[in-house]
């Protein structure tokens, strides 16, 4: 059985660049309700992970792993699967420095690319979802 | 035990609990007053010696509580003080039985009790009684802290008797066993008489006389005991007492540790160790000083317990780190027995408080999970709420400031769930604005104008969206339009188009009620509200002051500092120069106002919303001069591009008129936008110097207007163009009226004029006027009328065709020049051109390209009022503009012999291009009619 997963990227000042949510097929869309609360969530995550900067990267029900431009990952998940989580910020984080790298993309800003996005989902499905 | 106290800290662990509670019919505030005095005593040096009492004072105690007191004897009630009101002596028995009553209610547990009677006097007031204080009134018992101390004297007589009297009992036939509530009927039927159940015993004992030591001041002797329950319990597997003794341990090495508190304020966290800081030297406690002197020294008090002296040292004491392990061990064996979820949460409570003085944050937040996790039973949702803001409180305390705000949010929510009945809208407005800091948003617009974006947009919008709910449903709309519109303003970018509408049409509906004001809204607690200028809708992209129009504007009479300043070089040119003067320009602006005038500003401005933005009263904000401003109302096009605005006001006074910015009313609320507070608004400059009033004069003529606009060389434009046609040599009267259409008298008139294109060779004056005529009509009141006559005469040449000089020579004339200054010349008509024509050519004249234009600016030149006085002129110009047809050709000139030598005849050959007859005279006064087209000879 799968869960369904909420994952953000927080830059420096708590502001998200980008959010998606891995939804398991035949589920329906979560309700906006439901977004709301998995923002305020992550939002109140930022604490431990800030404080985690240090140490490991795995924690009981959220999962992060930082990156040195303080760039935070988030993910929300309400099943354990901690290697796809792992797998899939392994991935995710390449794929996001390589974008970081594009001189047209301002650090810390949205990220407004549809390759980007194309790109997550995929990942999302092959370690999250499948 | 059901009511968590989440105040708690370790060091509650030494202090002795006291109820505060009134009786009867006691006014709320007299009770809190007497309640504050009483609680104020909270440290008390026992007589005799070094020891200090530690009081826990509260008004209201769950008597269920009270039954853990043997668990942990600071749960334990040991003082009653009950406050009543008596009027009268009948009263007095009755007050008297209610106090037994509220005694009974402790009753198990109460060392000593006291009664305070407010109001009755006479004899049984004077009876002396140790356990009742008679006042005559709230506000005379000066000694009520002095009834207080003796109050704690005696109940530290019955704990220290305690103490004793369990200490050295240990020999003693049977040590009864200690248990809590829910405990007692699992013992029931147990063998007393085994060696398990013995230890048991005694460890529980040697626990609770720990907990007697550390409530009687005896720190080191609490260790030594705590350290013995430990070891007792660990060998019985006593867990929920083993989890106490430890915990008992970790209370006593933290006060040891923390002289300064856990619990208390922020402010009184101190460093580790046993310095003392300045403030914490306040609140310096003699009992731990002595501990560090000599930890031997307390049980060398004479009232020594069994603990060996060796053992009684400060190595007993756990380190830091040790405290925090033993914490969680405690708390691991609370966690076995689900009744003692109370006791593993307030120890949560009492370790996170620890470790957030230690700065270990992460340990601490472990330790909040755990306590958010433990689950009491159906809690009311004003238990719920409380516990949540304890966790807000815990999280903020270690820094986890979104996790705080996180928590408090929920508080809030949990306010006006819709479980309850009534909603308090009120406490969950004011939680919900506790919660901004940890959400990066504060309610200063202000804050939002520098750099990028702070803070999750989605969350601050939702909050936002929650403080304007929670502030309708408190009846407060002027606080709802504030946080609506300041949603508006600030979260701008991130609204999408549909929220951008909806959150409009709300503000809308509720301006209706309330409009939005531009003053500072102070919440009863204190908070501000600063006004949220609506600085985005529309957008202003620059703001630029324009100069009258050209024939308002004022001019200094015969100044020259403006050319001045660029001439000081010695260069002609120089980029420093250049560059300075550009940065100069900057703020400071060329021109001036004029009081009493119109003035105007251009804004250029866009409109981001995606549907028409109605902007009314539109005005301009200024300071330094009385400014009348003129609003505007416009309506902008959805997502328009730049778009012109001009405002206008009327300077009132003279001097230095700063504008500072615009006033607005966009969806209801009044906003008041400083251009400081703009980003990125180009703007020429804000000041301008405002002048005197001046005269305002019209011109009307009685020309017809003319559609040729002169474009003259000195660069200022004219206002009025007027034309006429004439023909060479006419003259004709140009009556210019002169009305003063402003407020000010016209004192001073000048005329000059320039004629423009200097091409053609003019004879005579031009144009010609007697300004004294005029003149005499001065001053000219406003809406006055003078007349001004200008005469134009045009003589032009016409003569300068090239087949003029063939023509002559062909005579076999040699004088090619005309003879100008020919007396007959000068006669023939004001002034006559020749020009030799064929007459098959003469035919074409009209459309002949013989029309010559003279072109002239009349320049008037004209003050009056207090600008005059300053010395201050406007100029106004009038544009002349002249088509000139010739009258008469000389077409061919011969000379006859005269009678004398001397004399000659000469023959010209008049030709008439007109279309009108004509007249020539000579002197001779020879009248000679041309009709048009006619040549004559």
């Amino acid at each position: 059985m799968s869960g369904s997963f909420y994952f953000v990227i927080v830059g420096h000042h708590d502001n998200p660049i980008f959010e998606m949510e891995f939804l398991p097929p035949g589920k329906v869309e979560s309700k906006d309700d439901h977004r709301h609360l998995n923002q305020f969530i992550a939002h109140a995550a930022l604490d431990l992970v800030d404080e985690n900067m240090w140490l490991s990267n795995l924690f009981c029900d959220v999962l992060f792993s930082l990156i040195t431009v303080h760039m935070r990952f988030i993910m929300l998940h309400d099943v354990r699967q901690e290697d796809g989580i792992k797998n899939f910020f392994t991935d995710v984080y390449e794929l996001y420095i390589k974008f970081a790298m594009n001189p047209f993309y301002e650090l810390n800003t949205p990220i407004r690319s549809t390759a980007f996005e194309r790109k997550v989902q995929f990942l999302g499905k092959k370690h999250l979802l499948s | 035990m059901s009511v968590p106290d989440y105040m708690q800290c370790a060091e509650d662990h030494q202090t002795l609990l006291v109820v505060v509670q009134p009786v009867g019919i006691v006014p709320e505030e007299s009770f809190f007053r007497i309640y504050k005095r009483i609680s104020a005593v909270s440290q008390v040096n026992v007589r005799d010696s070094q020891r200090v009492l530690y009081i826990r004072y509260r008004h209201h105690y769950p008597p269920e509580n009270n039954e853990w007191g043997d668990f942990q004897t600071h749960r334990k009630v040991v003082g009653l003080i009950t406050i009543t009101e008596c009027s009268s002596a009948k009263e007095w028995p009755q007050t008297f039985e209610k106090f037994h009553l509220q005694k009974e209610m402790y009753g198990s547990t109460l060392y000593d009790s006291r009664l305070f009677v407010f109001g009755l006097q006479g004899e049984i007031a004077e009876q002396p009684r140790t356990d009742v204080a008679f006042y005559p009134s709230y506000d005379e018992c000066e000694n009520v802290e002095k009834r207080i101390e003796d109050f704690i004297e005696s109940l530290f007589i019955v704990l220290e008797s305690k103490r004793l009297d369990r200490a050295t009992d240990k020999s003693g036939d049977k040590i009864p066993l200690l248990c809590v509530p829910f405990e007692k009927k699992d013992f029931v039927g147990l063998d007393t008489d085994s060696r398990h159940y013995k230890k048991r015993c005694q460890g529980r004992m040697r626990k609770h006389v720990g907990d007697l030591c550390l409530q009687a001041g005896m720190l080191q002797d609490s260790l030594v005991h705590y350290h013995m329950a430990v070891e007792l319990l660990r060998s019985v597997n006593d867990f929920l007492w083993l989890g106490a003794a430890l915990e008992g341990l970790c209370s006593a090495s933290v006060i040891y540790h923390y002289p300064g508190g856990t619990g208390g304020r922020v402010g009184s966290r101190r460093a580790q160790g046993g310095s003392l800081s300045a403030e914490a030297g306040n609140r310096h406690r003699p009992g731990a000083q002595e501990v560090l002197i000599d930890p031997g020294a307390l049980t060398s008090n004479g009232i020594n317990a069994d603990t060996s002296a060796e053992i009684g040292r400060a190595k007993n004491c756990l380190s830091p780190e040790d405290i925090i392990e033993k914490y969680k061990e405690a708390i691991s064996y609370y966690g076995k027995y689900k009744n003692a979820g109370v006791i593993e949460l307030e120890a949560c409570v009492k370790a996170v408080r620890v470790l957030a003085m230690q700065k270990r944050s992460m340990e601490a937040s472990e330790f909040l999970q755990n306590a958010v996790y433990i689950n009491l039973r159906q809690l009311s949702e004003e238990e719920k709420i409380q516990r949540y803001s304890i966790l807000s409180e815990l999280y903020e305390r270690i820094g986890f400031h979104r996790k705080s705000a996180f928590f408090k949010r929920i508080a809030a929510m949990q306010c006006a769930a819709p479980s309850i009945p009534e909603p308090g809208w009120r406490a969950c407005y004011k939680l919900l604005l506790e919660t901004l800091p940890g959400y990066s948003l504060s309610l200063d617009p202000q804050d939002f104008s520098k750099g990028t974006h702070r803070g999750w947009a989605a969350v601050q919008m939702r909050l936002l969206h929650e403080l304007v709910y929670a502030s309708r449903r408190m009846g407060n709309p002027a606080l709802c339009v504030r946080h609506l519109s300041f949603l508006l303003q600030t979260m701008l970018d991130f609204l999408s188009d549909q929220e951008k509408k909806d959150v409009t049409q709300s503000l809308e509906s509720y301006t209706a009620k309330c409009p939005g004001t531009m003053e500072v809204i102070t919440l009863p607690d204190g908070l501000k509200l600063p006004p949220v200028p609506f600085t985005k809708l529309p957008i202003v992209k620059s703001v630029k002051l324009l100069n009258l129009p050209a024939s308002l504007r004022p001019h200094k009479m015969k100044s020259l500092l403006g050319q001045n300043v660029s001439t000081k070089s010695p260069f002609i040119y120089s980029p420093i120069i250049a560059h300075s003067r550009g940065e100069e320009r900057n703020k400071k602006i060329d021109f001036q106002w004029v009081q009493g005038d119109v003035c105007e500003v251009q804004l250029m401005v866009y409109n981001p919303m995606p549907f028409e933005l109605r902007v009314e009263n539109m005005g301009l904000l200024t300071t330094g001069v009385e400014f009348e401003s003129l609003p505007a109302a416009l309506s902008l096009p959805a997502e328009s591009g730049l778009y012109p605005v001009t405002l206008v006001g009327v300077p009132q006074t003279t001097g230095q008129i700063t504008v500072n910015g615009y006033h607005t009313s966009v969806f209801g609320v009044f906003s008041d936008c400083l251009l400081d507070n703009l980003p990125g608004v180009k703007t020429n400059g804000c000041n301008v110097e405002v002048i005197p009033a001046l005269p305002r004069l019209q011109i009307s003529t009685s020309l017809p207007r003319s559609a040729h606009t002169l474009q003259p060389s000195s660069g200022d434009e004219i206002s009025t163009n007027v034309s006429v046609q004439l023909y060479n040599g006419e003259t004709q009267q140009l009556i210019i009226k002169l009305e003063n259409i402003g407020t000010e008298p016209l004192e001073k008139l000048e005329v000059t004029a320039k004629t423009v294109n200097t091409k053609e060779k003019l004879y005579g004056d031009f144009l010609s006027w007697n300004l004294e005529d005029t003149l005499c009509q001065f001053p000219l009141k406003p809406g006055k009328i003078a007349t001004f006559i200008v005469n134009i005469k045009v003589k032009l040449d016409f003569s300068c065709q090239e087949n003029l000089l063939q023509d002559l020579s062909d005579d076999g004339i040699s004088v090619s020049g005309l003879p100008l200054s020919s007396p007959f010349r000068q006669v023939v008509k004001p002034r006559v051109e020749t020009k030799p024509l064929n007459p098959q050519e003469s035919s074409k004249v009209g459309d002949f390209s013989h029309v010559k234009t003279l072109e002239a600016i009349l320049n008037f030149k004209y003050s009056g009022g207090p600008g005059h006085a300053e010395g201050y002129y406007r100029s106004l110009a009038l544009g002349l503009h002249v088509e000139v047809e010739p009258s008469v050709f000389f077409t061919r000139i011969s000379t006859l012999p005269a009678t004398s030598t001397r004399q000659c005849h000469l023959l010209l050959d008049v030709f008439n291009s007109t279309e009108h007859e004509l007249t020539i005279s000579a002197r001779n006064n020879e009248d000679l009619i041309l009709h048009a087209g006619e040549c004559q000879r």
